[in-house]
């Protein structure tokens, strides 16, 4: 025990060797000069041209918005303007509120002596007409205000679009002369029918989103669309493109407008925007036309299975399956027959749906298929959210599968059910075809019989005849029909000729107007000699149709009568009649309109319509700044081909979803040129005692970094130097070519992004080349220290002479739009690394100042130059010892 | 997870009533008296079991009624030897092992590892068992920290993101060699650590040969090789679990079984692993897999087949110290804003988020590198043998590259530039705002302005290595052999994210595609291409290396005395072939090719039983590698380097060793100079041809004495130490003179005009003067001190001390395509640092399952030191330092192993 003691207490003694360290001990112990809180400076001297969405945070910076409020509700408007815009009203509006937006981009980390010149645009001079049009106000027509134009429909016509000015009313939107409204108004394009009619706004199918069935896992999302199913579990969302999820969304119907935002999750391979993870759904109206259901996918067993072995998530799909319900408990399930393994389930029924169900019905369903649960580990359960139940199924099993095979003549005994009925005799159907019982009475649609008889003949279609016809009813079912073969106007035409064999009856459609007399014939467009007929129409069926009336029939095919002994009815059992719903589409428009102080009159201006947002691609229904500077030129040329130069424009536009402005365009004579009145200004401000101050002098560091910010400067010299001086200063005799990244005239080396004041290089290959006396320079190799030291300083001062030349004018060309400033002075220094023979080019860093001052507008003067540091001082003694 | 914790804890007081019977003791010598390190005394039949120290010698507490043990070293005859169960303490002294006629234990490759007292060569060893101890959450490499000559960092603190220094010299100076294949990459000589990451947990022995080394293929060994053997045939029936838990969320897990050897010559094993974590550093998660297939075959006497395949693929985010890591000012003024004092050195600057929250990194490297070696062991008769092993490796990864229009969008993808933290999308919190590149890119009229791309290194790498060896005479022993490798790496950068622009436009790369190279830069508008996800840019083009050598070596040995020779000559050849810059008409370059060769000698007398004397010299002339060697840009032109020169190496070294019982002791001295060290520049003139600079004459010096002991003066305590001291400067001043892609000199104007004469007074050169200047990038001195205890029966804590001195900055004199002349300062000498690790680990039974506890502390005191920094020629001191990297603070692991 001792010795364990002993043990333990030696490895203690190790382990105390060490010492407990604050993080900041090692610095502050071993780093000579170390201060653990001293300010490091971060000087930098930055060049910044606002985007646009820098103009929305500097109106909604908050320091900005003081001052504003400060100065009353005009300049409140103006800075909320500036958003809209994009650019300032004045120049000294841009110096208010720029000031704020440095100082919260840039206050954080850089330091005193530090300067940022801001790029930004102001539009000063911008007419008084346009102002007013772009502070239009937005006005949306009321339901109500159609009737006072004569209109008969919620919008305006040909015939009442001219009342649009009377209808606005400014007793509501009270406008003061001279100032403006985009209105929103419906439009009919056709006068209004008499009849009540459905109206559809057209817009409303665009404004759902199209992002269901693309957006990926993970993805956050914001949908608009509708309700298409609901269940405990929550609600089925369906956009443009597709269909989801919404788990536990409760107190919706279907057919609520709603928007969802969230994030898609998955859940047993079905996508699934979840409520209990932070997506949100809120309804925002009603779909006008309420919910069609696309064209189901009918699964059988076998697809049922191949259900279970979807690997990846999948969005909701619609789907019909025929089952048996299977009642277990509180569970409700359904079988598939020729499923091994797959069952369906419905996914959170409602008590009342399930009250509606009993174990063993035969169901035929349709619902949205959104997941997959697992039973012992296994996928099993074929989740499916309903949204119709349709009792009764064809037993498929149980009827004969005679018809359509069986020959002319054949003795057939068909087990089969009755599918539509006519004062000429029902139709028959098995599982193989339909055919009619010609003249058999006495049966109703839905009766199971079976049936002994003879296949006859009769023009072109098989029948049944009466003769030797056995038939016995055996129950009753719910039929349901097949997919409706379409026959259009040609088709029929066709048959007419095709068929030349008989045929058993094909359950079929047509579209087109009824002809009622003593038959009932049908006129289907497109066709030129066929005529459908309504053959042995029932006093049900005749009740429906009315002479001249649009719409689709249903029904069985089953022969082709003639007409002065050539074919030409086609004849129909009608099983159903689906009237022509004529749907009335307005569409939206806008107008701008002008209030005179008594009158609105209509605006002589270009307003970019709903259809031309969807025409050029923005489907959101308006510009998200800058795409309109791409699309309103190409717009213009479009809507005035035969424009002529100066003529002028006004284009109305809807940027971002509520705001109205407007834009001058000027043809000049080939395409449109936007008038923005804009000049790009530049406000430097530096950075002193903490604070952001404007200040015209700017300090501009060049470093050798190869940036483009840095290339620009250099750039400029050496395009100067090339325009302005002797070729030879910028021209390679021995490749016989154009230097264009450098000039030896001063040194500047824009591949580098320094200053090469070699002497062994600018006077030997280009000073002397350009017609310069350079003997001054030749014995800097000299030995004797005197010597070499006097060549040097004529060299640098010539070459300082050089530099002050080109980078004046440089920065002439630059900074052009640089104004004097009444009684101050403004200098420009511009930081830069020079590579001499004595300091080298490995310094990586800016090694000289430059200053220039400023003496008109857009003109600079060379002022001086100095070292950064004392080891770049050019002459210093330490490189002559 | 928690319970699992519990339950561990729990399990650890369950064991403590697992009492030893009987206590085996005894001292394992081979033929020539000589210790036998390692040894394996075994229980037949059961797990119990232990090896022999350095001195040969063993102890074994064996379980209730054992009778019997089994002595067994490779390619020695097992020795089997009765014990009295009843006997409490039973001495079997000395065991002298007789060499098996025919040695069959294994097909590892083992040629190149070393033999303490018989090679003569400086080396050190850890076993799989110490590594299993002492690794908890550090990287790989780091468990050499306390062995001599070598310095192991966390480099940028990411998974797997290790960096491994000996005697000075980088990665691509050290060879790396698992099984006896080499792995070091074929196109820059160095090795990616996070490649290996999950290798630890197969690891039966690491061991560093410091300088030239025993190896006898042709081997970049100029600092030292680290030989890595993994588990194979000898894995024992039976199999094991282990799950631990650190800092930061580190979880990891193994499972492996083994099938032992069956009667009819089979055997199996199998690991999985998977190790994950947040990481230690702001936003470096991490996920690394590891597995590991062998099995053998025991044909019949003569041949064995064995099959190894191993791999283990991580994806991690970074933290890269050149774009990430900061100045020490920057460090103080940001991190400690962002983090607070206590955590500010875990700041990542490129940790981010973007519009929708979801966390961001620019720096993610994700890679998978399996070797598959089919290993062959024919012993011919009992004086030969051929062992071969035919091997691929299979790379696919990549790291996330930024690409942006310009090169100012493209840095600013980075945290950092030279340690200045960027704000250019920065949020007030400190975090990468990737958010706004994505508002940027919404905005911009013309495509993305910055996308990520993934930067695809993949490789496909054949081998074949055989060895042949014959003991002519009992003295005199030949191994010769051929060493045929050949490498295809694919590189690539493909977008993989526009960041919610439209599309990109890779102009900035395209316009430097040249229409005589590749046809369709003759279309202006080409390079306007309109970019998406998966389309490649900035390069794309595939590297080919082949290697054919050949070696051979002569040993000699006689009781006390062995001595060697060695010599290998190699061909390496180069080509490339391009599909970005290059057009399928031109996308084959010239084929190059280089010899190299290396040659070695070494004596060792064992000149007492306890003291021995070595003394080793050797001669390595080494190709130029394919990137900055053989291709002046290797990925993106063609030109070739016309005067690529091979750099060489030469190195004598010296070493005494002592073994008493109580005492091992080793202390070499090293002298290595590395000439012509490769420096090429090659820049454009104004004429459209290529300026070079063949760098000729950089020289480097390193010499250094490294002394390493283990002292054990009683059964319950084991004390080593460690000190190396190191003195490496550059020698020389070096000056390149500058020549055109004909050879021709040319002027300082840089215009394709040829000076008067090759070195003449207008003939431009450069110069490099660094002439005394300290060699930077790893600690000159490194110190360690360790002590284990055995307090009690299966218990164990150890407490090491590490310390590092006279680490310089590393500095860059390569790699820029500037001409201009570099004047070097000395470089920035990062104070000395140290830390204390603490290790404990405890054994136990539970049932018949053998468990071990492992506990892990490093840097107990939670002392933040710097380990790496970086600085300009022209630096002056730690204000100019750039990519300092501080070490980790304290962290821990614990983990439960269940062997069964």
């Amino acid at each position: 025990m001792k010795k364990n003691i002993f043990k333990l207490l030696s490895f203690a003694a190790i382990a105390l060797l060490g010492w407990s360290c604050e993080t900041d001990y090692y610095n502050e112990h071993y780093l000579d000069g170390y201060e653990p809180n001293d300010e490091i400076t971060d000087v930098q001297s930055i060049e910044y041209t606002l985007t646009t969405a820098d103009y929305a945070a500097i109106a909604s910076n908050s320091t900005n918005k003081a001052i504003a409020e400060a100065a009353g509700e005009e300049a409140v408007e103006a800075l909320n303007a500036i958003k809209k815009n994009g650019y300032f009203a004045s120049t000294e509006e841009a110096q208010t509120y720029i000031k704020a937006f440095v100082s919260s981009k840039y206050d954080y980390y850089l330091s005193n002596g530090s300067s940022v010149a801001v790029n930004y645009a102001v539009a000063a001079n911008i007419p008084e007409e346009l102002q007013a049009m772009k502070a239009a106000a937005d006005y949306t027509l009321k339901d109500e205000a159609y009737a006072a134009a004569g209109s008969k429909v919620k919008a305006l016509t040909p015939a009442t679009i001219d009342k649009l000015a009377e209808i606005v009313p400014n007793d509501e939107l009270k406008l003061e002369a001279g100032q403006y409204v985009a209105v929103t108004y419906n439009w009919q394009d056709g006068e209004a029918s008499t009849t009540e009619k459905t109206a559809v706004r057209k817009a409303d199918a665009s404004n759902y989103t199209s992002k269901l069935g693309s957006a990926v896992l993970n993805e956050a999302v914001s949908i608009k669309g509708y309700v298409s199913a609901v269940c405990t579990q929550g609600i089925i969302v369906t956009d443009n493109t597709g269909s989801i999820l919404v788990y536990k969304a409760t107190g919706f119907a279907v057919g609520d407008e709603v928007t969802v935002e969230g994030t898609i999750s998955s859940y047993n391979k079905g996508f699934q925007l979840d409520t209990t993870k932070g997506a949100v759904c809120t309804k925002t109206g009603t779909k006008a036309d309420g919910v069609t259901y696309p064209t189901p996918t009918v699964i059988d067993g076998a697809a049922l299975d191949a259900l279970l072995g979807q690997a990846t998530d999948e969005y909701a799909k619609y789907v019909q399956i025929m089952g048996t319900v299977a009642v277990s408990g509180n569970y409700y399930n359904f079988n598939v027959e020729g499923a091994a393994k797959a069952t369906g389930s419905f996914y959170g029924l409602s008590d009342e749906q399930k009250s509606q169900l009993k174990d063993g019905d035969k169901i035929t369903l349709y619902g949205y298929f959104s997941s997959i649960s697992r039973q012992s580990g296994e996928p099993k359960f074929i989740n499916i959210i309903v949204t119709k139940i349709v009792a009764g199924t064809p037993a498929a099993g149980d009827y004969t599968s005679v018809l359509g095979s069986a020959k002319l003549d054949d003795e057939v005994e068909v087990k089969g059910y009755i599918s539509a009925t006519s004062t000429q005799g029902p139709i028959l159907t098995d599982n193989g075809g339909s055919v009619l019982l010609y003249k058999t009475s006495g049966y109703e649609i839905g009766d199971e019989v079976t049936v002994k008889g003879k296949l006859s003949s009769y023009n072109k279609g098989f029948q049944i005849g009466t003769a030797g016809l056995e038939i016995t009813k055996t129950g009753t079912m719910t039929v349901t029909y097949p997919a409706a073969k379409e026959l259009t106007g040609a088709d029929m035409d066709a048959l007419l000729t095709s068929r030349t064999e008989d045929g058993y009856a094909e359950y079929v459609k047509m579209s087109g107007k009824a002809v009622v007399g003593n038959y009932i014939n049908f006129e289907v467009p497109g066709a030129s000699t066929a005529q459908g007929s309504v053959y042995g129409a029932t006093d049900a069926i005749k009740a429906q149709l009315t002479d001249g009336m649009e719409c689709t029939l249903y029904g069985y095919f089953v022969s082709i009568s003639k007409s002065n002994g050539e074919p030409k009815f086609i004849n129909v059992i009608v099983t159903s009649v689906e009237p022509k719903v004529v749907t009335e589409t307005y569409e939206q428009r806008y107008a701008l309109l002008k209030w005179n102080g008594s009158a609105f009159t209509m605006a002589d201006v270009t307003m970019v319509q709903p259809a031309d947002y969807a025409e050029m691609g923005q489907a959101s229904g308006y510009f998200k700044a800058p795409t309109q500077e791409t699309y309103l030129p190409k717009f213009l040329n479009k809507t005035y081909p035969y424009a002529l130069a100066e003529e002028v424009k006004y284009v109305v536009y809807k940027l971002g979803a509520s705001d109205w402005t407007v834009d001058e365009y000027t043809n000049d004579g080939a395409s449109w040129i936007k008038n923005d009145y804009i000049v790009n200004e530049n406000a430097p401000f530096i950075k002193a005692g903490g604070e952001w101050m404007f200040n015209p002098n700017r300090t501009i560091v060049l470093n050798p970094d190869k940036s483009d910010f840095s290339k620009k400067y250099y750039q400029a010299v050496i395009d100067w130097v090339y325009a302005n001086k002797n070729e030879k200063y910028t021209y390679d005799n021995r490749s016989d070519s154009r230097i264009t990244d450098a000039e030896y005239y001063s040194g500047c080396a824009s591949g580098y992004t320094n200053l090469n004041w070699r002497i062994n290089t600018l006077p030997k290959y280009y000073w002397s080349a350009a017609g310069e006396d350079v003997s001054a320079y030749e014995k800097y190799t000299s030995d004797d220290v005197a010597e070499s030291k006097a060549a040097y300083e004529a060299f640098y001062k010539e070459a300082e002479k050089h530099f002050a030349e080109s980078m004046a004018a440089a920065l002439g060309v630059l900074h052009a739009d640089q104004k004097m400033i009444e009684g101050v002075e403004t200098i420009f220094t511009i930081q830069m690394m020079l590579y001499t023979q004595h300091i080298g080019s490995s310094t990586g860093r800016v090694t000289h100042a430059f200053e220039f001052k400023l003496v008109d507008n857009g003109k600079f003067e060379y002022v001086r130059m100095y070292a950064l540091e004392d080891r770049f001082e050019l002459m210093k003694d330490s490189n002559w010892q | 997870m928690k319970k699992l914790f519990l339950l561990m804890v729990g399990l650890s007081f369950f064991g403590l009533t697992a009492v030893a019977q009987t206590i085996v003791s005894g001292r394992v010598l081979d033929e020539n008296d000589q210790p036998l390190i390692g040894a394996t005394i075994l229980v037949p039949g059961t797990t119990q079991g232990t090896s022999t120290d350095a001195d040969g010698r063993f102890m074994l507490r064996t379980g209730k009624g054992v009778d019997a043990v089994q002595v067994n070293y490779l390619n020695y005859k097992p020795a089997d030897f009765k014990i009295n169960a009843s006997a409490t303490k039973q001495d079997l002294g000395t065991i002298k092992m007789e060499p098996s006629a025919i040695a069959m234990q294994d097909v590892v490759i083992t040629q190149s590892i070393a033999v303490q007292r018989k090679t003569p060569v400086a080396v050190a060893t850890v076993s799989a068992a110490d590594i299993e101890y002492k690794l908890g959450g550090q990287e790989f490499p780091e468990i050499l920290k306390s062995t001599p000559g070598v310095y192991a960092t966390k480099d940028g603190g990411g998974y797997g993101d290790s960096k491994i220094n000996m005697r000075g010299f980088k990665s691509e100076n050290i060879a790396v060699m698992v099984n006896g294949v080499p792995v070091n990459e074929m196109e820059w000589g160095g090795v990616y650590w996070s490649n290996w990451a999950g290798l630890s947990d197969v690891t039966r022995s690491m061991q560093t040969q410091r300088g030239m080394g025993a190896s006898k293929i042709a081997a970049p060994s100029v600092g030292g090789t680290i030989n890595i053997v993994t588990n194979s045939i000898d894995a024992k029936k039976g199999g094991s679990f282990t799950y631990g838990v650190g800092n930061d969320g580190l979880q990891q897990m193994t499972l492996s079984l083994s099938t032992g050897l069956t009667e009819k010559g089979w055997a199996a094993s199998v690991l999985l692993g998977k190790r994950w974590g947040d990481g230690y550093i702001q936003g470096t998660s991490f996920e690394g897999y590891n597995w590991f297939v062998n099995i053998s075959k025991r044909i019949n006497d003569h041949h064995q087949l064995s099959l190894t395949a191993f791999g283990a693929p991580q994806k991690h985010n970074q933290r890269k110290p050149l774009y990430a890591g900061l100045s020490i000012a920057e460090w103080d003024k940001w991190a400690k804003t962002y983090m607070g004092e206590k955590d500010m050195y875990r700041y990542n600057a490129v940790y981010g988020f973007d519009k929708n929250g979801q966390e961001r990194s620019s720096m993610v490297n994700q890679y998978h590198k399996p070797q598959i070696s089919l290993n062959h062991q024919w012993q011919i008769d009992y004086k030969s043998s051929l062992s071969t092993a035919l091997y691929m490796s299979i790379g696919r990864g990549s790291g996330y590259s930024g690409q942006g229009r310009t090169s100012a969008d493209r840095n600013n993808w980075n945290g950092a530039s030279y340690g200045k933290l960027l704000h250019t999308f920065r949020k007030a919190d400190g975090t990468f705002d990737y958010g706004a590149i994505q508002e940027m890119n919404e905005q911009s009229p013309d495509g993305s302005r910055m996308v990520m791309s993934q930067s695809n290194n993949n490789h496909m790498w054949y081998g074949l290595l055989s060895t042949y060896t014959n003991q002519i005479s009992k003295s005199l022993e030949l191994s010769a052999g051929v060493d045929v490798r050949y490498y295809v790496g694919e590189h690539n950068n493909k977008i993989i994210d526009l960041y919610n622009g439209a599309y990109f436009l890779d102009d900035g790369d395209r316009k430097n595609v040249k229409p005589e190279n590749n046809i369709a830069a003759a279309d202006p508008n080409w390079k306007y291409e309109k970019l998406g996800v998966g389309d490649k840019v900035y390069r794309d083009y595939d590297g080919h290396v082949h290697q054919e050598g050949l070696f051979a070596q002569l040993e000699w040995t006689r009781k006390k005395l062995n001595a060697f020779v060695s010599g290998s000559f190699s061909n390496t050849g180069y080509w490339r072939v391009d599909r970005f810059y290059y057009d399928d008409a031109h996308k084959e370059s010239e084929h190059v090719n280089f010899l190299g060769y290396t040659a070695k000698g070494g004596v060792n007398w064992n000149f007492t039983e306890k003291s021995n004397i070595f003394l080793n010299v050797g001669y390595i002339s080494r190709a130029p590698f394919f990137s900055g060697g053989a291709f002046l840009q290797s990925t993106t032109s063609h030109a070739t380097n016309p005067d690529a020169k091979n750099e060489r190496v030469f190195s004598i070294e010296g070493g005494y060793g002592l073994r008493t019982p109580t005492l091992t002791l080793n202390l070499n001295a090293y002298y290595t100079l590395w000439m012509d060290k490769a420096i090429v520049r090659s820049s454009q003139m104004s004429n459209g041809d290529y300026a070079r600079v063949n760098m000729t004459g950089v020289d480097a010096r390193h010499m250094g004495i490294e002394l390493d002991f283990r002292y054990k003066p009683t059964r319950w305590l084991n004390v080593t130490g460690m000190l190396s001291v190191g003195d490496w400067i550059w020698t020389s001043d070096a000056r390149g003179y500058v020549y055109d892609s004909q050879g021709q000199p040319m002027t300082k104007a840089l215009d394709g005009t040829v000076a008067s004469g090759i070195m003449a007074d207008d003939h431009m050169y450069m110069d490099v003067r660094q002439k005394d200047i300290h060699v930077g990038g790893s600690a000159q001195t490194t110190a360690a001190i360790g002590a284990t205890f055995f307090p009690m029966k299966g218990l164990r804590i150890s407490a090491d001390w590490n310390a590092y001195a006279n680490n310089y900055a590393d500095f860059y004199i390569g790699g820029s395509t500037s001409l201009q002349n570099v004047n070097v300062n000395e470089p920035w000498r990062i104070p000395w640092g140290h830390q204390l690790d603490l290790s404990a680990s405890y054994s136990f039974k539970i049932g018949k399952v053998n468990a071990t506890l492992y506990g892990n502390v490093n840097n107990v005191y939670n002392y933040n030191y710097v380990m790496d920094a970086q600085c300009a020629a022209d630096a002056t001191g730690w204000q100019d330092a750039y990519a300092v990297m501080y070490s980790f603070g304290r962290t821990y692991t614990l983990k439960l192993k269940l062997r069964f």
